[in-house]
C-alpha cells in the first residue's frame, strides 16, 4: 500500500476518530495533498537504518500535529483558506486540539524502546507548546529583526526539528543522534520559514501578512531598513490592497535588497546545516542531506541565472 | 550580520563573487523568486497539489 495511504489508514484506527467524522475528512484531505513534510521521519528513519514502514506511525504524528497547527493558524491569521471558515471557530478548535492528542496517541506507538518512547513523547509535547508560543508571539506582529528570529526559532523550527527527531528515534537511533538530527531540524525549519516568507510576500492578491502588518523577512527588511524608498514602501502598505500597490511595494522588496538578504540567510544556515549534519553518525546521510538540497538547489540556480 | 549590515554592504559595490551575485538578485521578477520557493511552504496547503 502507498505510504500516505498507509498513513490515512492507521490514522482511523484511533480511539474515537472512527467515530469523528470531520476529523476523518480533515485528515485525508490533507493526506492527499502528499505533504513533502510528512515525509520528513521517513528521511530521518532512513539515514539511521531503518525502513519506510518503521516511521509511519511518526509519520502519523507530523501529520496530526501539521494539520492541527495549520487550524490554529488559520484561525489567527483569519486566513482565507482556512477550514474555520466552513466548520466554524469553535469546531475548529475543538478539532485542533483533537489532532494534537491524535499525535501524542502516535508517537506513543512510534517505538517498542521505553527510553525512546518517553523522550519521544517529551520532546513531542514540548514542540507544541513551543510552536503555540510561538504562533502567540507571531500574531503580535513581530517589530524588529531579533523579535522576528524568535517567532520562527519557535513558531517554525520546533516542528521541523521533532519530525526529524521522531522518524530516527523510530528507526532505532540512539537518543544521542536523535538529539542531533533534531537541532539539524530545526534549522531546516528557519530555513523553511525564509521560503515561506519570500513565497508569501510576492503572491497577489495580497497574502494576509500584507493585509494583518505582519512582518514576514522581506517586508520587514523593507520597512526597517534606510534604504531610498523605505518611506514610499511604508506608504504603500497602507493601501496593500490595491494591485498596483501591491506590485510596487513588491519591486521595492526586490531591489531594496530584501529578497537579496533572504537569500543570504539562506545560504548562511545552509553552511552551518552541512556542518551539523556532517557531525552526525548516520548510516546513510543522503535522504537528510537531499531535504536540505531541495531547498538550497533552486536558490544557487537563481543566484546563476542572474550571471546570464 | 544583521539586515542594517547587510545592506550597508551590498548598496556599497560589494566586490565579493557572493555579495556580487546578491546583489543581482536586486534586479530578478517576481515569478523567478515565487518559482525559487514554491518548495518551502509549511503553513499553506496549496502548496502542494491535491491528488484527484
Amino acid at each position: 500500500m502507498e505510504i500516505f495511504s498507509q498513513v490515512s489508514e492507521e490514522f482511523s484506527t484511533f480511539p474515537c476518530i472512527g467515530l469523528w467524522k470531520e476529523a476523518q475528512i480533515l485528515f485525508q484531505q490533507a493526506a492527499a495533498r502528499r505533504p513533502e513534510h510528512w515525509l520528513i521521519p521517513v528521511r530521518a528513519c532512513e539515514s539511521v537504518g531503518g525502513s519506510p514502514d518503521q516511521a509511519i506511525a511518526a509519520m502519523v504524528a507530523i501529520g496530526c500535529a501539521h494539520v492541527g497547527i495549520l487550524l490554529v493558524d488559520d484561525m489567527l491569521d483569519g486566513d482565507p483558506r482556512g477550514d474555520f471558515h466552513r466548520i466554524g471557530m469553535p469546531a475548529a478548535a475543538n478539532l485542533a486540539c483533537a489532532f494534537q492528542a491524535a499525535a501524542l496517541h502516535a508517537i506513543s506507538q512510534c517505538t517498542q524502546n521505553q527510553a525512546a518512547k518517553l523522550v519521544a513523547l517529551n520532546r513531542f509535547n514540548e514542540m507544541f507548546l513551543r510552536t503555540a508560543f510561538g504562533q502567540f508571539l507571531d500574531a503580535q506582529a513581530p517589530a524588529d529583526e531579533s523579535a522576528y528570529w524568535t517567532v520562527t526559532q519557535t513558531k517554525s523550527s520546533p516542528f521541523f526539528g521533532a519530525a526529524l527527531q521522531m522518524g530516527a528515534l523510530a528507526g532505532g537511533a540512539t537518543l544521542g543522534t536523535a538529539e542531533q538530527l533534531r537541532e539539524l531540524g530545526c534549522l531546516y525549519g528557519e530555513m523553511i520559514q525564509i521560503h515561506d516568507d519570500m513565497h508569501d510576500s510576492m503572491e497577489s492578491p495580497a497574502n494576509p501578512d500584507w493585509i494583518q502588518g505582519r512582518s514576514p523577512l522581506p517586508i520587514l527588511f523593507a520597512s526597517l531598513v534606510q534604504h531610498p524608498e523605505q518611506k514610499r514602501f511604508l506608504e504603500l502598505r497602507q493601501n496593500i490592497n490595491e494591485i498596483p500597490a501591491l506590485q510596487e511595494a513588491q519591486e521595492i522588496l526586490i531591489h531594496s535588497g530584501a529578497i537579496s538578504y533572504c537569500a543570504d540567510q539562506l545560504i548562511q544556515k545552509f553552511e552551518t546545516a552541512q556542518i551539523l549534519l556532517n557531525d552526525i553518525p548516520l548510516l546513510n546521510p543522503i535522504p537528510v542531506s537531499l531535504l536540505l538540497d531541495a531547498l538550497i538547489t533552486p536558490v544557487y540556480k537563481l543566484l546563476e541565472a542572474t550571471e546570464s | 550580520m544583521n539586515m542594517q549590515a547587510f545592506y550597508k554592504q551590498l548598496s556599497n559595490k560589494p566586490s565579493q563573487v557572493h555579495k556580487h551575485r546578491l546583489a543581482n538578485l536586486m534586479l530578478v521578477s517576481r515569478t523567478q523568486i515565487l518559482d525559487t520557493t514554491k518548495a518551502g511552504t509549511w503553513l499553506i496547503w496549496n502548496a502542494e497539489a491535491p491528488i484527484a
